[in-house]
């Protein structure tokens, strides 16, 4: 096995790097999280009690909307100069090329995620200091669970009519069980209660589809 | 004869909903049968072997 | 001339008829009133079945998009697309009659309730299914994305109702009432309507199929003229 995990790394550093060189998609990212952030804010009243109970929600909404705008693009870049024809024809194992895709995406997510994260505790006047070490594991699940389907169904949608603005509602449907658990985990650290049960939905949830699609991910790619 | 208008909006949307999938079904089949036929015919009628 | 696969919708068309004109005595005359409900009650002899035939639809299209990536046999794919759509349209009318059954008894047209919401959510991935076929052109990729879509969709069952069941107790506002269990009058009657929507469904799904398969064969024939 030593081999898929060389080719999976491969596959990171490249994405990883290509991505660095212009950070195009980050920044962009990064803009349209901020935004979300912003809008939500109109809809409540400035300084309402509510804000605190939404903005996990509104955490996770910038992250999902934001996300997708980045898996979106995560195989538009390869359709330029037929780089997917090349990736195709890399001895790779599917299985690794859809892994290091989608750890990409992941680590993209969770700078993103760092990024929003304080410009939420800024404008919604959130005190997360210590809670702060125990929403790291339902984060990193639920950001885990979205690079997976979205790696997976970025590479569909490209090949839809519509394009990468299909991508959104093949994704969304299937993850909303792991935004729930996301949502609902961060909110419990918040308030400080039990998130268990939670974390053992999203944990399953990222394990099987990580599963599912490094099986499925061969027939995505095929020509 | 409790709440009978919610009883009988919810068997009505049932059966119309079921009915009207069933003749969509059966109308869009039979047109392509109809299609088949005429197209089977002229090529039958192009090269008569 | 090749026949037409009229014999399987033909059977479960008279059978779904057969049933259906003794379901309506079983369920109005057989079964009582429930005292609580009223005649709402009697929603649920055809919510609850359209509900096992929605699972049992997309059940079908995750076995058949299985088979599909697995043997490459375009019947296969045709089976499970098929099954996905009947599943949809059932799945359409467990919402609409949930929303009827909801208002009356707990006053409002929707309730997050757990299983309305599992039902919801298989509904959107249905209906994201639906929208995959329409929006893809080549058709052997297409197929192949749609049994990948089947099975992940499928797959996304347990999560949701673990999930829903998680996120309904950690907000116990709305409760749905305690699960009582049915006298044996309601009991006959609600098995005898799952066995009608069974019927019902698959003389649906083999008519589906043959209409599918009639496309298939102009398309064909079009194609070598």
């Amino acid at each position: 096995m030593p081999l898929f995990f060389t080719q999976t790394l491969a596959i990171l550093q490249k994405d990883l790097k290509t991505e660095w060189r212009t950070r195009e998609r980050l920044s962009a990212m990064a803009f349209f999280a901020f935004l979300i952030v912003i809008i939500f804010n109109f809809i409540y009243e400035p300084g309402s009690p509510i804000i605190k109970t939404v903005a996990p929600g509104i955490f996770w909404i910038a992250t999902a909307f934001a996300g997708l705008l980045g898996l979106s693009r995560s195989y538009a870049i390869e359709q330029q100069n037929d780089c997917l024809m090349g990736l195709r024809l890399t001895p790779a194992d599917p299985g690794a090329i859809f892994l290091g895709k989608m750890l990409g995406n992941t680590l993209t997510m969770l700078i993103l995620q760092a990024l929003i994260l304080p410009i939420l505790v800024i404008f919604l006047n959130l005190q997360i200091a210590q809670a702060l070490p125990h929403l790291i594991l339902p984060i990193l699940l639920g950001t885990l669970g979205l690079a997976t389907i979205g790696t997976l169904f970025s590479a569909m949608s490209l090949n839809t009519r519509l394009r990468e603005a299909f991508l959104p509602l093949l994704t969304l449907p299937i993850f909303i069980p792991a935004l729930l658990a996301a949502i609902e985990s961060f909110r419990a650290v918040l308030e400080g209660s039990e998130i268990t049960d939670w974390l053992v939905l999203s944990s399953a949830f990222v394990a099987l589809y990580i599963a599912a699609c490094l099986l499925l991910f061969e027939y995505v790619l095929e020509d | 004869m409790q709440h009978l208008e919610y009883m009988t909006a919810a068997y009505i949307i049932i059966w119309i909903a079921i009915l009207l999938y069933f003749l969509s079904l059966s109308k869009r089949e039979k047109a392509i049968w109809e299609e088949l036929r005429e197209l089977r015919a002229t090529i039958t009628k192009d090269n008569p072997s | 001339m090749p026949q037409r696969p009229y014999i399987y919708p033909f059977v479960f068309g008279i059978l779904a008829l057969i049933c259906l004109t003794i379901a309506p005595y079983l369920v109005f005359m057989y079964a009582g009133i429930e005292k609580e409900m009223g005649l709402a009650q009697k929603i649920f002899y055809y919510h609850v079945p359209s509900a096992f035939s929605m699972f049992l639809g997309s059940f079908l299209c995750f076995i058949f998009s299985i088979f599909y990536l697995w043997k490459r046999d375009k019947n296969c794919d045709l089976w499970a697309a098929c099954s996905a759509e009947v599943s949809l349209l059932f799945g359409t009318l467990v919402l609409i009659t949930g929303a009827i059954w909801a208002k009356p008894i707990w006053g409002a047209w929707w309730v997050w309730d757990a299983q309305l919401t599992l039902t919801l959510i298989l509904w959107l991935i249905l209906a994201a299914y639906h929208m995959l076929r329409t929006y893809l052109e080549d058709p052997v990729q297409s197929a192949r994305f749609r049994a990948v879509l089947g099975i992940i969709g499928f797959l996304n069952v347990p999560f949701i109702h673990y999930a829903t069941k998680l996120w309904r107790t950690h907000h116990p506002e709305v409760v749905r009432g305690e699960e009582i269990s049915l006298p044996p009058d309601m009991k006959a009657a609600f098995f005898f309507c799952v066995i009608t929507f069974f019927a019902l469904f698959f003389a649906l799904l083999f008519k589906r199929v043959s209409l599918a398969k009639a496309q298939n064969e102009l398309e064909s024939l079009k194609a070598e003229t």
